[in-house]
């Protein structure tokens, strides 16, 4: 069956790479992203209604598109490691969100016209260096594709509260905060989440409802989770 | 001389589930105007008599307009038109919605697929189960009257270039769009009023039309202008048997409508890639 266009998926990664990641940490990220690449070539081939797209945006010190790339269709994703070192400039990474999560014709990367709400996934193993991040999230919480977006954090090996607090007010209730307890599952969690939103998105019916979308999607992740739970804990 | 068409196809995603076609469109036509609307039914869980809320979005647009006097032109602003004419939409639309609830209560079977939270809302407020969008457009006493509400496409036509009618709306992203059935729906229906002597025509559509085509130029450029082409040269029967393909077989899923009127023998220069 011939399709005019699909619809875009965009899958967007927060990749925390302060000192802190360093490691077995990042060597888990950049595990997972390669696997993540993979997955969802085959799944877009499989059954999808949409093509998938996916952005990283690495911060530390700085924040940046991974290769300077803001957007790539997952089978010209070029991934190459990401390295650790730095601060955790979490408000910078912001910055860089808010510029993608902006329709075509204001300089964004989302579509003009219609859509599916993008995936988001921020993960972060230490509190950010600029707090609070007030300002920066009140513009986030202005864009409306942010508002729609699917969004998890991941707390890596952190039992700081304030940094916990800062990954549920990115998720705003749209998503979940999942705990990393050892950085050695780090990789399966990536994977468990992207793909399996990734699955139920892209298998949607473009006119079924987006709340419902987002629930199920928030309970299948939650189900896949809980087997790493019960085995690995 | 005036050229028009009006189509809705169902997409293959309702034709696969059994429901029913939730777009509407249709056209009038007489001496002195012609009246065209494209309206879209929302596919959520609860909206379940969207399809009638369509036809009646549709129905409220034909009545309102058609009831516009040329010496309104002389005796209003075109400001006091434009508010009135969104006042007496909304009111032909409840009106119509109002009476469809008096009479024909909801069954069973409407509310089979409902959780009891959904059923509680529902009954809470029953107009919530026709929620639709709205695009109608007037060719009238030389003048171009377009009414629009939520997602979808309302744009003018000028040497093969499409203009967006209506403030640009940042709010309408994936499956969010405004609705008739809201309370504050006065604030996001949009009349405006323009002198057809500037312009080719109108075209409407819904979002399962332009949704695929994802920005602008695109859709401009591979829809659009081929479609105008064909209008120009009377093929009508292309273009229904395209937008029929698209929804059951090349677009998103969602079902199509599209509506378009033209002068007749405008130059075709712009029109052509």
């Amino acid at each position: 069956m011939e399709k005019i266009a699909k619809q875009k998926l965009n899958v967007i990664v927060l990749v925390d790479c302060s000192k802190s990641m360093q490691g077995e940490r990042i060597a888990q990220v950049n595990r997972a992203l390669r696997e993540i690449k993979t997955h969802l070539i085959e799944m877009q081939g499989e059954n999808a209604n949409v093509d998938f797209y996916v952005s990283v945006i690495t911060f530390s010190t700085a924040a940046y598109f991974l290769n300077g790339e803001r957007c790539k269709g997952v089978e010209d994703f070029d991934f190459k490691d990401i390295k650790g070192g730095g601060w955790s400039n979490l408000h910078l990474a912001y910055e860089k969100l808010g510029e993608l999560l902006k329709k075509e014709s204001k300089g964004g990367i989302m579509p003009d016209f219609g859509g599916v709400a993008p995936i988001v996934l921020l993960m972060t193993d230490g509190h950010p260096t600029k707090y609070p991040l007030t300002e920066e999230m009140a513009a986030l919480k202005k864009l409306p594709w942010f508002r729609v977006a699917l969004k998890y954090g991941i707390a890596i090996e952190l039992n700081d509260e304030r940094t916990k607090k800062v990954l549920r007010e990115f998720v705003d209730g749209n998503g979940d905060v999942v705990d990393c307890y050892d950085a050695k599952l780090l990789e399966r969690i990536i994977k468990i989440i992207v793909l399996t939103a990734s699955k139920l998105k892209s298998t949607a019916t473009s006119v079924q409802a987006g709340n419902t979308i987002v629930q199920q999607t928030q309970m299948q992740v939650q189900q896949a989770l809980q087997v790493v739970e019960d085995w690995e804990w | 001389m005036i050229t028009y068409l009006t189509r809705t196809a169902t997409g293959y995603s309702h034709l696969r589930e059994k429901k029913v076609c939730q777009d509407y469109s249709a056209c009038y036509h007489d001496e002195e105007r012609t009246i065209v609307t494209a309206c879209d039914g929302h596919g959520g869980a609860t909206y379940v008599r969207s399809d009638r809320g369509s036809k009646y979005a549709s129905d409220a647009v034909i009545r309102a307009f058609g009831a516009l006097e040329r010496s309104a032109f002389y005796r209003y602003t075109k400001k006091e038109i434009c508010n009135k004419l969104r006042l007496q939409i909304l009111c032909e639309w409840n009106a119509r919605v109002e009476r469809d609830i008096y009479e024909k209560r909801f069954t069973k079977a409407e509310i089979s697929r409902l959780d009891e939270e959904q059923v509680f809302r529902l009954k809470q407020n029953p107009v919530k189960a026709y929620g639709t969008t709205l695009q109608g457009a007037m060719i009238f006493a030389n003048k171009v009257l377009c009414a629009t509400l939520g997602d979808g496409g309302a744009f003018l036509l000028r040497k093969g270039v499409l203009y967006p009618i209506g403030g640009e709306d940042d709010e309408t992203v994936a499956n969010l769009t405004y609705s008739m059935s809201q309370e504050d729906a006065y604030e996001h229906l949009q009349v405006g009023i323009f002198d057809f002597s500037d312009i080719d025509g109108v075209l409407l559509c819904t979002d399962g039309v332009i949704n695929p085509y994802q920005c602008l130029g695109n859709f401009q450029e591979r829809f659009a202008k081929p479609v105008c082409l064909k209008l120009q040269t009377g093929q009508h029967r292309e273009i229904a048997d395209f937008i029929d393909e698209m929804g059951c077989k090349i677009g998103i899923g969602d079902d199509v409508s599209l509506a378009l009127a033209m002068k007749s023998g405008v130059s075709l220069r712009g029109y052509r890639s």
